[in-house]
């Protein structure tokens, strides 16, 4: 079952096109992580999924119900970025005006409020007026109130925002053990390091287009390129290793290392029988690896800056949140 | 229902996190201390007999059944009572002396038979627009009726028995007083030369009842206000003064601003994605947090009316629950103004255009209100030169606005059948005009209300929030 499915999924603002045909499917029990710069769509795809925004055209499936049914956001719980909690609410009580809006019973509020406070670190302010909370502090409170009726699909928007590392830390290790329980979680985030190291799959939304999607380690994927690097006084065979047919550049600021790029269906095997060959001696080779920040930095950074919200009020009422 | 409840809740939180609503609680306190500071005195009885029978020009035709008066004044009499005893029960008892009060102004008829014969006949001639030309203008015809004095000869005058001159003065006590026909007898004292007249008076319950003149002190008889104050008018003037003016338009205006927030905060960025982000309907959220004010309004008012009927009730010496009618009457009044001020907040998502709007539109009906009552006034006496287009344009906009004024209008009528005894009542005039009635106020005023809100759930299921 597809917990979240989206097939060409438009959203218009008056002029501007906020998402362009998204094609998306996210399976249960995923870490599904969204990257894209400010005002790729990222923001709004979310509120289309929960119905908060009409999506102009395409399809779009949350647990199986059209996106935005009433009945099935009793299922889903969402955090969104710049959320404001009324201040006349103590954590506790605003914890319990959620969770009878989700309709979970009194009795059960009463046992599951405190100890859903206590998994995101706030129990013991659990009866302070949030207007005396820290940032980071709301941002636990959120979280809390997105899991409180135990939904099978946690959608957080820029969930770490205004969390310290180790606030960070205990987050990602909150949707570990989250998604060891079975729920599926959609993430939107900025932080690339931080969905690098939770996500199963991610997608690249850029300009409302979906620019690459798979798991990490799909995206990560080199093409496969070394560095090696001789002992001290050996030249290194550029030319030869040229000859075999695998490119070769030497690295600047280091010592005599070269970079040597595999070609298509051959391995680092004939260049290194090369240099036994030649009595050389290897002293460093190291598969270069491609960080998710590489990934996104190479996937967008030719392209213009997204839609800013301001850009998009001219052109339509405003939508509230990040895109 | 858990839904509505939690948002219910929710507004009651919203509202008790200012200072504003503790201001008001302190007001009611305040209002009802004030109120229950206030002590009533019954006047010496022959100054109070003196007070009532000064009213006996207004004779009520059909043996005191007519709600139309007839004034008599043309053939003027004085009643006098320097007797008069009170006891402890309340119980009065006197000698009325009833002569002429100067030479008869018309036909020299004796005054006294000519106010019994006028008590004792049906009501005569209603006389409609008696003091224009005959003809309302200005579009529908207004009705406003007095009886005119019947036409009586000498021996109609002659005819009236010495029954009729008692039960002409219980019908009148009874009416004035406040107390029951049953409560007062009236015997004719035989060898005073007509035209005078002299009669046995007995008022049982007579110091307690609301026609009876009392002294009134405040602030615990720090301060006395002198006599005269009869206790039905006066608890009707506090009556009607905290509905109609510090209720009807000070409450009113506080409980605009405070609930003004309601909506835009709940509108605000990154409050409404939260709250649509849960499994309700916006028109279910929108509707619930408009009844979660007029629920936290209701409550205020609740309490403040009640709190001033105990505080009167206990000091007149009267526990008639009619005031506490006021409670619905103020929230439909706050309800209409409520919903104007919900569908600004979701056009514009601003508190501050909810509680300017609101208000201006909230003098905009009394001005509207006031202008129907003049006009309405005007049809009969023609006192203005208006032209037609004029009450075109005040009855068209009436017609389709909520009934503010119409609402402040009946609720008075209300106090004062409740408390003036009912000569006093129908002498105040509120049986000769027509009042607006409570079906059509109430309709339009829902009609209005539930046209505000459709508006506002279609503009918020419309737009992308």
């Amino acid at each position: 079952m597809s917990v979240i499915e989206t097939a060409d999924l438009r959203k218009r603002y008056g002029p501007i096109e906020a998402l362009k045909g998204v094609s998306l499917r996210v399976e249960k029990g995923q870490i599904y992580g969204l990257l894209g710069q400010n005002g790729a769509g990222k923001t709004t795809l979310i509120k289309v999924l929960l119905g908060i925004v009409k999506l102009t055209d395409g399809r779009a499936s949350l647990l199986d119900a059209p996106a935005g049914a009433v009945e099935v956001r009793r299922r889903v719980g969402y955090l969104p970025e710049d959320h404001a909690f009324p201040g006349y609410h103590t954590g506790y009580s605003l914890m319990d005006y959620y969770g009878a809006l989700y309709g979970v019973p009194a009795a059960e509020r009463a046992k599951k409020i405190p100890d859903t406070l206590e998994l995101v670190g706030i129990a013991g302010r659990m009866h302070s007026k949030i207007k005396t909370y820290s940032k980071g502090m709301k941002q636990r409170l959120g979280i809390a109130q997105a899991l409180m009726h135990d939904p099978e699909l946690i959608i957080l928007d820029e969930p770490t925002d205004g969390v310290d590392p180790m606030g960070r830390k205990e987050i990602r290790d909150l949707m570990g053990q989250l998604k060891a329980k079975g729920h599926t979680i959609f993430l939107n985030s900025h932080l690339l390091g931080e969905v690098e190291l939770i996500c199963d799959r991610v997608a690249i939304l850029h300009k409302g287009v979906v620019v690459r999607e798979g798991t990490i380690d799909e995206l990560t994927k080199t093409k496969g390129t070394y560095v090696l690097g001789l002992m001290s006084g050996q030249t290194f065979p550029a030319d030869a290793v040229a000859q075999l047919g695998f490119p070769v550049r030497p690295l600047p600021d280091t010592a005599g290392h070269f970079e040597v790029t595999l070609v298509e269906g051959k391995t680092i095997e004939p260049v290194m029988k090369l240099l036994a060959e030649r009595g050389l001696t290897v002293v460093h080779i190291v598969e270069k690896k491609q960080s998710l920040e590489d990934v996104f930095m190479k996937t967008v950074e030719s392209a213009e800056p997204g839609v800013d919200r301001k850009q998009r009020r001219r052109g339509a009422r405003p939508v509230g949140g990040e895109n | 229902m858990q839904q509505f409840f939690a948002i219910l809740k929710d507004s009651y939180r919203e509202a008790v996190d200012g200072f504003v609503i503790y201001v008001m609680l302190g007001l009611a306190l305040v209002v009802a201390l004030i109120v229950g500071s206030i002590t009533f005195t019954p006047d010496p009885a022959p100054r109070a007999v003196a007070v009532i029978v000064s009213k006996f020009t207004a004779v009520f035709p059909d043996k005191g059944k007519s709600k139309a008066f007839t004034a008599v004044a043309q053939h003027p009499v004085k009643y006098s009572a320097e007797n008069a005893e009170s006891g402890t029960d309340g119980t009065v008892k006197f000698v009325l002396d009833v002569a002429p009060e100067r030479a008869a102004v018309v036909d020299k008829k004796d005054g006294f038979r000519y106010a019994v014969f006028t008590w004792s006949k049906p009501a005569g001639e209603k006389f409609k627009n008696p003091f224009g030309d005959g003809k309302a203008k200005g579009g529908e015809e207004r009705r406003f009726e007095i009886v005119l004095p019947p036409e009586a000869t000498a021996a109609d005058l002659a005819a009236v028995t010495d029954d009729d001159m008692a039960g002409f003065l219980k019908s009148q006590f009874a009416a004035f007083v406040g107390v029951t026909e049953a409560d007062v007898s009236a015997k004719r004292v035989a060898g005073v030369a007509e035209p005078s007249y002299r009669f046995e008076v007995e008022l049982k319950r007579a110091t307690t009842a609301r026609g009876w003149p009392q002294t009134l002190d405040v602030f615990f008889r720090q301060v006395s206000l002198g006599d005269d104050w009869e206790l039905g008018q006066t608890v009707f003037k506090i009556e009607n003064g905290l509905v109609g003016w510090i209720g009807g338009t000070g409450t009113l205006v506080i409980s605009v601003i405070i609930t003004a927030f309601f909506i835009p905060n709940m509108l605000r960025k990154g409050s409404i994605d939260l709250l649509i982000s849960k499994p309700i309907g916006r028109t279910q959220l929108l509707v619930y947090k408009y009844i979660g004010g007029l629920v936290f309004i209701s409550i205020i008012t609740s309490f403040t009316i009640t709190l001033v009927w105990i505080a009167i009730s206990f000091r007149a010496g009267y526990w008639d629950p009619t005031f506490l009618l006021t409670i619905p009457t103020l929230l439909l009044a706050f309800a209409i103004l409520y919903a104007l001020s919900t569908a600004v907040a979701v056009f514009t998502r601003s508190a501050i255009a909810s509680i300017l709007i609101t208000i201006a539109f909230m003098f905009g009906l009394f001005i509207v209100g006031q202008a129907k009552t003049f006009f309405d006034v005007n049809r009969v006496f023609q006192v203005a030169k208006v032209p037609d287009w004029a009450y075109t344009l005040v009855d068209t906009l009436h017609a389709i606005l909520p009934r503010y004024k119409d609402l402040d209008r009946l609720t008075s009528k209300l106090l004062i059948e409740t408390n003036l005894p009912s000569g006093e009542a129908r002498t105040s005039g509120i049986g000769l005009i027509d009042y607006p009635s409570w079906g059509m106020t109430i309709g339009v005023s829902l009609a209005f209300i539930v046209v505000m809100l459709a508006l506002s759930c279609w503009k918020l299921n419309k737009r992308d929030n």
